[in-house]
């Protein structure tokens, strides 16, 4: 087990290195630099709560960093709980309410993975009780809440992360840094969308647990397809343009899955940015064959970030050789045409690209994101960069969603606390 | 199967004519990259696409020394026979 512990904090370290590599890099994502430095020490006391299948792939992660340990679990679930445990180890007491584990348990921080409509109340009452929170995305169901959780925060002077890996992605930040050194000229159009094939459900073992269950689909619980999913891709936007949109316009509807769920089964958007620039979003459950992408457009390239590549849009030119094999080739071979169209349709480029990346990664940045934030407890150090990207994308992400309930166009709160 | 022996003189001759191959695709490659005005490094870096030229060249050679050779051996056959 000590063994397995080394061998992934060296592998954390491994590729913390290369991305510390550049100091540009770093400029970007303070929240990393002093992570490197850390010596073994203190251990820090970590409760979860809620451990469905999100909490325990958190644990696992957790699991193999050597500076924390699980100290307690709680879910109201008893499956999950029995799970939770399970992986926490046999020194992890269970709870089924929080607020009695957060009384009982000295415990420095609360990693919370409970379905959306939780995430508020139960931040807020960790950060009233002095405790760390690292909360999954999105960060709650209303902006208000959202806003309330800031506060929170602000009052308790405590560490709120909201988990948004991608934050984390070497790939992402890496992709960040081309964009920010001109390689595709100023970014004017990003277009993203995250399609899958499936109906969204997860096995019920009786009726009566449907909505608790599959939470995802119900508007009590979830804001469907874009607190989701979206919300990921819009804190990417919202990253790479470094600003947060104006407005959104969009419409959603059930046009496949009419199974009884109560959110959409396909979405479509349009955020509009500072300086015109649009994100373009969709996200459907009834097909696969695009899966999900994030493409950055500029004059001078374009870049897919889940994919991880980049292609400039005049590419460069083949090897000299090659070019004079070519003219030879078409001047044998080539038929000449007598008559024929006038306008060349505009297809889409068909050419491999570059990486952004070679590195092949582990994680989506979910297990960089775990060591940073036991290395923020251990420090007591809030980076509020990362509380802002978590807050921003969730009040935009909730802004779309407002905009397709009411069929109008939803402007950019005012008044915020961040 | 009868074994075929290769005299030293035709192995240098075809020496020489994969040699003269080789020159005739390094020129064609140093020519590209004028033509197309492509960085010098490409002497190097194309070196994999120089080496199978050069046997391009080889076997398209080949092919007309062969044809060469019949005709001629078809016509002294028919010097033969008269």
């Amino acid at each position: 087990m000590n063994d397995q512990k080394s061998n992934a904090r060296r592998d954390f370290l491994k590729t913390f290195s290369l991305i510390s590599g550049s100091t540009l890099l770093l400029s970007q994502m303070p929240w990393l630099r002093d992570l490197h430095a850390q010596e073994p020490g203190r251990r820090i006391k970590l409760g979860i709560i809620g451990s469905g299948s999100r909490g325990n792939l958190l644990q696992l992660y957790l699991k193999e960093i050597p500076e924390c340990e699980m100290s307690c679990v709680c879910d109201n679930y008893p499956p999950n709980l029995e799970a939770g445990l399970a992986i926490a180890g046999p020194q992890a007491k269970g709870y089924v309410n929080h607020i009695e584990m957060l009384e009982k348990e000295q415990i420095d921080a609360v990693i919370i993975a409970t379905p959306l409509h939780e995430h508020a109340h139960i931040a807020i009452d960790a950060l009233n009780a002095g405790v760390h929170v690292f909360c999954e995305k999105s960060m709650a169901k209303t902006i208000e809440d959202s806003d309330n959780m800031v506060k929170a925060r602000q009052k308790a002077g405590k560490i709120l992360l909201i988990g948004h890996q991608r934050l984390f992605n070497v790939k992402y930040q890496r992709a960040l840094q081309l964009i920010r050194d001109d390689k595709i000229g100023p970014v004017t159009h990003i277009r993203a969308y995250w399609h899958r094939n499936n109906d969204w459900r997860r096995e019920v073992p009786s009726p009566e647990l449907e909505r608790k269950i599959n939470w995802r689909l119900y508007r009590d619980y979830s804001c469907g397809l874009m607190t989701e999913l979206a919300s990921h891709q819009i804190q990417v936007a919202n990253q790479i343009l470094g600003e947060v949109p104006l407005c959104v316009w969009g419409s959603g509807s059930t046009n496949y899955w009419k199974d009884g769920r109560e959110v959409e089964d396909n979405v479509s958007l349009v955020y509009k940015y500072p300086g015109g620039t649009h994100l373009v979003y969709d996200s459907v459950n009834s097909n696969k064959h695009y899966g999900l992408e994030e493409q950055i457009m500029g004059p001078k390239g374009t870049m897919e970030l889940e994919g991880g590549k980049m292609w400039p849009e005049i590419a460069p030119p083949a090897p000299g050789i090659l070019q004079l094999i070519n003219q030879i080739e078409h001047k044998i071979f080539d038929v000449i045409p007598i008559g024929g169209a006038s306008w060349i349709p505009d297809t889409a480029a068909s050419d491999k690209g570059e990486y952004i990346w070679n590195e092949v990664l582990e994680s989506d940045g979910t297990k960089m994101e775990m060591e940073a934030f036991v290395s923020m407890v251990r420090e007591n150090r809030f980076v509020p960069e990362l509380l802002r990207q978590g807050f921003y994308a969730s009040v935009a992400t909730l802004m779309g969603y407002e905009a397709i309930q009411k069929n109008q166009i939803v402007n950019w709160p005012e008044n915020l606390s961040l | 199967m009868k074994p075929t022996i290769i005299s030293p003189e035709t192995k240098k001759t075809e020496l020489i004519v994969i040699s003269l191959c080789f020159i005739a695709a390094v020129i064609f490659n140093l020519g590209s990259i004028i033509i197309f005005d492509t960085s010098w490094i490409e002497l190097f870096t194309q070196i994999h696409i120089v080496l199978i030229l050069t046997f391009v060249f080889y076997f398209a050679l080949l092919f007309f020394r062969g044809l060469t050779w019949l005709i001629l051996k078809l016509a002294r056959n028919k010097q033969t026979i008269k």
